[in-house]
């Protein structure tokens, strides 16, 4: 029968590569032969390190469980499990972590939006409506409500609206009040945007220091990390 | 088939029942057979704008707990040929005496018999204005220029968004010309533009509406009042007629007009 596990040298140890094809109880049985086989071969007194690569196969806990057990000993150690694939849910994560939902629609009073990761809302918060997410909130509309970035603790999230109406603003645990500017003195109609500062204070500035104050902004990796 | 519309607002006392007597009885005179139904149960009043306080025998609670039929308990609008009808509400008993399912049955067997069923919604966002949501196809706000009114009707229009009705039109009560112009409340654009619905219409300010209400007569049975004409072109909105919005400009009469006492 020819070998479904195989096994490849590499500096930090060896590679145990299993084949995505291969069925379970068949690797179980030969990664216990080629345990006992590398008993006899082993003359090293120093400790063996593996990476187990599964494929296109993901193995649940119990599974990599049993192959835990089957390798390692005093001088077998197994390093990592890695696989190609991630379940969908790991996924969605990810996708939600590291792309901005967009939502186009008003918010309006009693209404609760709620979102994982980054906000774009195209659309008002009207007074009483409350938006809130895991990261940062964009607001392009009229905002008179209630915006909560980085409400799980994530301190670095901001809100990036423009702020001429009666709001509140909460960035992680600290909320900051906007009152209505009065008359058109010293107002902008320019965004601005609201940040937790090196001393936990909320503070209002131009959007030409988001790229300063914030440069991870945008630049989002996602994925493997 | 007919067709149900939920007359809502949130806050109280901004003219719901009022709008519902008036809009119903607009309709009615343009020849549509229109049910009013009565969802205030407790606090009925919608019988006695219309006069009609004194003929009810049986109201929706005993049609719903089975001890009138239906067609026992609706009153009939003398003033109109067979246009116009009350269910009426119960006065013994409350809100929660209803839900939503019955709501949807007992207006599904109007919808049978009449082009237009109106429901008159009691204030607030419980049970009552559950129930009264539950059976319609369609959504009448009312509000008035007051900033309470408007933000209560923003709440409602989101809480409508949540059901299959399609977007409420509004209505804007009670508008004073004059406060209107100096910019001492929000206007009619401003408002429109806010809450982001359809405008229905809008009705001036005009004491002739609690007077003639007081008497049991509809103000829009008389043309002639400001408000009537507001009440007349929502009901011929809602029939499909374009018909343009009044002005808020105060005319003011020239020198000729005062002379000869023309209007």
């Amino acid at each position: 029968m020819k070998q479904a596990v195989s096994l490849k040298g590499i500096k930090e140890g060896y590679q145990l590569i299993i084949p995505a094809s291969a069925s379970l109880r068949s690797v179980l049985e030969e990664l216990t032969e080629l345990k006992t086989q590398l008993k006899k071969d082993a003359h090293a007194n120093h400790q063996i390190r593996f990476f187990v690569k599964t494929g296109d196969r993901r193995l649940n806990e119990e599974e990599q469980k049993q192959i835990i057990q089957i390798v390692e000993d005093d001088y077998f150690k197994i390093d990592s499990f890695e696989s190609n694939v991630v379940s969908i849910e790991k996924a969605l994560e990810w996708h939600n972590q590291s792309s901005p939902t967009l939502e186009v629609r008003n918010v309006r009073s009693g209404q609760l939006l709620q979102t994982e990761g980054d906000l774009l809302l195209i659309g008002d918060v009207h007074p009483g409506g409350t938006v809130r997410a895991t990261g940062s909130i964009f607001i392009i509309g009229q905002f008179k409500g209630i915006a909560h970035a980085g409400f799980a603790g994530k301190e670095n999230a901001v809100v990036v609206a423009n702020f001429r109406y009666n709001a509140q603003v909460r960035v992680g645990d600290n909320v900051h009040i906007i009152e209505q500017k009065e008359s058109d003195e010293g107002h902008t109609d320019e965004s601005e945007f609201v940040y937790v500062n090196d001393l936990h204070i909320i503070e209002i500035s131009p959007l030409e220091q988001l790229k300063v104050i914030r440069p991870e902004i945008g630049k989002y990796a996602g994925g493997l990390t | 088939m007919g067709k149900a519309i939920v007359v809502t607002s949130g806050k109280g006392g901004v003219g719901k029942t009022t709008s519902t007597a008036n809009i119903g009885t607009a309709l009615a005179l343009q020849g549509e057979k229109v049910c009013l139904v009565d969802m205030d149960i407790g606090l009925r009043n919608l019988d006695v704008i219309l006069g009609l306080e004194n003929r009810i025998i049986y109201d929706i609670i005993d049609v719903v707990e089975g001890r009138a039929k239906l067609h026992q308990a609706i009153i009939k609008d003398k003033r109109f040929n067979d246009q116009l009808f009350l269910l009426p509400a119960a006065q013994h008993a409350d809100k929660n005496a209803i839900n939503e399912e019955q709501m949807i049955e007992l207006i599904g067997e109007l919808k049978k018999d009449y082009d237009y069923v109106l429901i008159d919604c009691p204030a607030g966002i419980e049970q009552g204005f559950k129930n009264s949501i539950a059976a319609a196809d369609d959504a009448i706000l009312v509000t008035t220029p007051e900033i309470s009114a408007i933000r209560d009707a923003d709440r409602i229009i989101g809480l409508i968004e949540q059901t299959p009705i399609k977007a409420p039109r509004l209505i804007i009560n009670r508008i004073r010309k004059g406060m209107m112009e100096r910019g001492d409340v929000m206007d009619i654009d401003e408002i429109t533009r806010h809450l982001s619905v359809e405008l229905l219409g809008i009705i001036f300010e005009d004491d002739e509406v609690v007077r003639s209400s007081n008497k049991g007569n509809p103000v829009v049975l008389d043309p002639d009042h400001i408000s009537s004409q507001g009440y007349r072109n929502i009901a011929r909105r809602i029939l499909g007629d374009t018909v343009p919005l009044m002005t808020l400009k105060e005319e003011k009469k020239t020198i000729w007009q005062k002379i000869f006492g023309k209007k």
